[in-house]
């Protein structure tokens, strides 16, 4: 009888604990310096960049600028695309991400509207002397959107772009469309 | 076998002869698009549509009402947009209709203005120059104008005032904080009373001020260099409120030459004879 009452409390305990650990929450996110990032690997515009901030950022902070301003429209052409929001949040500041949200329901892919952002033309206007802040006027970048009957039209537009430094890259904050033109 | 092929032949003609998807019409037509107000009616004899609103930077689905002539295109977020040139897109099987709209917010959201500034720490033994860079953002991360400032970003190079304490840019804004530290001493006043009991000098080097007469920052080190019988002590103290305190053991006769350093800064010489 002893020995029932022995086994059932130990059966009972390591069903405890393995019901405790199939309750804890594992995620699958790994570290960012883990993960390779293919949307912006598969990347490629170019950038021009010219500043006319008050304080002026070395050639390393415009560098760095540059690759991160690149990733980041490779993450908005691709949630343009497919409003998969989780993909860029690398390069989104929190109430930026908070917005995106906002208008997430699940992933679309029956817009069939590609872009392509071919060229930039990044004006720094002001340039914080913690290198923290940026914010910028793109003058002239030229888009590129094909439809699904493969047909194509170009633009080019005028956007002023607020990015902050946090964590290990720049992440867009705020954005203004100033205007988009179709291109000759 | 010529059944069969008839029969796949047959098939493939009725596949062909499938009629094409027409593109349905705009019935109230807008260039501007205020959001969430969205309401679009459709004029179609079609009816297994999809639809969104792709927005410069987001697709945004939208739901579907059919009606006797074709179907309404709703809305049901009410969270405003980035705004900016956008298309609705309507799907049918693989048929895409695009229109091209511009997407605005209905109502003026609530604008905060944002204020950088750096460094977000001011000596004034260094420089009480601050960067200042500021913008307007609505709730919705869309730049707009700071009032009465036909330009999106502002900068500008203040000098604050020299008073030490903690400050914000914005008073509502804990992150935009930043803090104007007390600089080093300019004058060290030291006085000493002798604890007759206890057959001490109590010794107390203060208040310490800076130049814009803030309190000099508490926990800064006061070293008190003192000579007796021909040899030379050295104690130290950290500042508290603006004052530090030694006790010297001394017996009543002998005397003492004292100052106190901090820093850079020292003391006039002071004799004490207890």
């Amino acid at each position: 009888m002893l020995r029932i009452i022995f086994i059932s409390v130990i059966v009972l305990a390591a069903g405890l604990l393995f019901l405790q650990g199939r309750l804890l929450e594992r995620s699958n996110d790994k570290p960012v310096f883990l993960t390779t990032d293919k949307i912006a690997d598969a990347h490629h515009t170019k950038i021009d960049v010219s500043v006319q901030s008050v304080y002026k950022p070395d050639s390393i902070q415009v560098e760095t600028l540059k690759k991160d301003y690149s990733n980041l429209w490779a993450h908005l052409n691709h949630l343009f695309a497919t409003n998969e929001v989780e993909k860029g949040k690398e390069y989104y500041t929190e109430p930026w991400f908070r917005q995106l949200c906002s208008h997430y329901k699940n992933v679309i892919e029956l817009t069939g509207i590609v872009r392509k952002d071919v060229s930039h033309q990044l004006v720094i206007q002001n340039w914080s002397s913690d290198g923290l802040v940026c914010t910028a006027i793109d003058s002239s970048v030229v888009f590129k959107y094909t439809y699904p009957n493969k047909s194509s039209s170009s633009t080019k537009a005028k956007i002023a772009v607020v990015m902050l430094y946090q964590g290990d890259h720049w992440r867009i904050d705020a954005i203004k469309i100033i205007e988009e033109l179709p291109a000759n | 076998m010529t059944k069969l092929v008839a029969l796949i032949l047959l098939l493939l003609l009725l596949n062909a002869c499938t009629k094409p998807v027409q593109k349905p019409i705009w019935q109230n037509p807008q260039s501007i698009i205020s959001f969430p107000d969205v309401q679009l009616q459709f004029k179609s004899t079609t009816n297994n549509w999809s639809a969104s609103l792709v927005s410069f930077i987001q697709p945004i689905q939208l739901s579907i009402e059919y009606t006797s002539d074709g179907f309404i295109l709703i809305n049901d977020n009410k969270n405003g947009v980035i705004e900016g040139p956008a298309q609705i897109c309507l799907t049918s099987g693989d048929q895409y209709f695009y229109y091209r709209v511009n997407l605005i917010n209905k109502e003026g959201s609530a604008v905060t203005h944002k204020d950088y500034r750096s460094p977000k720490t001011v000596n004034p033994d260094s420089s009480l120059h601050q960067q200042r860079i500021v913008h307007a953002i609505n709730q919705y991360r869309n730049l707009v104008y700071p009032e009465k400032k036909l330009q999106y970003f502002f900068e500008e190079d203040m000098l604050l005032s020299p008073k030490a304490g903690n400050y914000r840019a914005i008073s509502s804004e804990s992150l935009s904080g930043y803090y104007v530290q007390p600089g080093s001493c300019v004058n060290v006043p030291v006085k000493a009373l002798y604890n007759t009991a206890k057959e001490m000098l109590e010794v107390t080097a203060g208040p310490l001020k800076d130049k814009f007469d803030n309190q000099v920052a508490d926990g800064t080190a006061v070293a008190f260099m003192y000579s007796h019988n021909q040899a030379t002590y050295r104690m130290e103290a950290a500042l508290l409120k603006g004052y530090a305190t030694v006790f010297i053991p001394a017996k009543r006769g002998s005397t003492f030459s004292l100052k106190a350093k901090v820093n850079e800064t020292t003391s006039a010489t002071i004799q004490l004879s207890p």
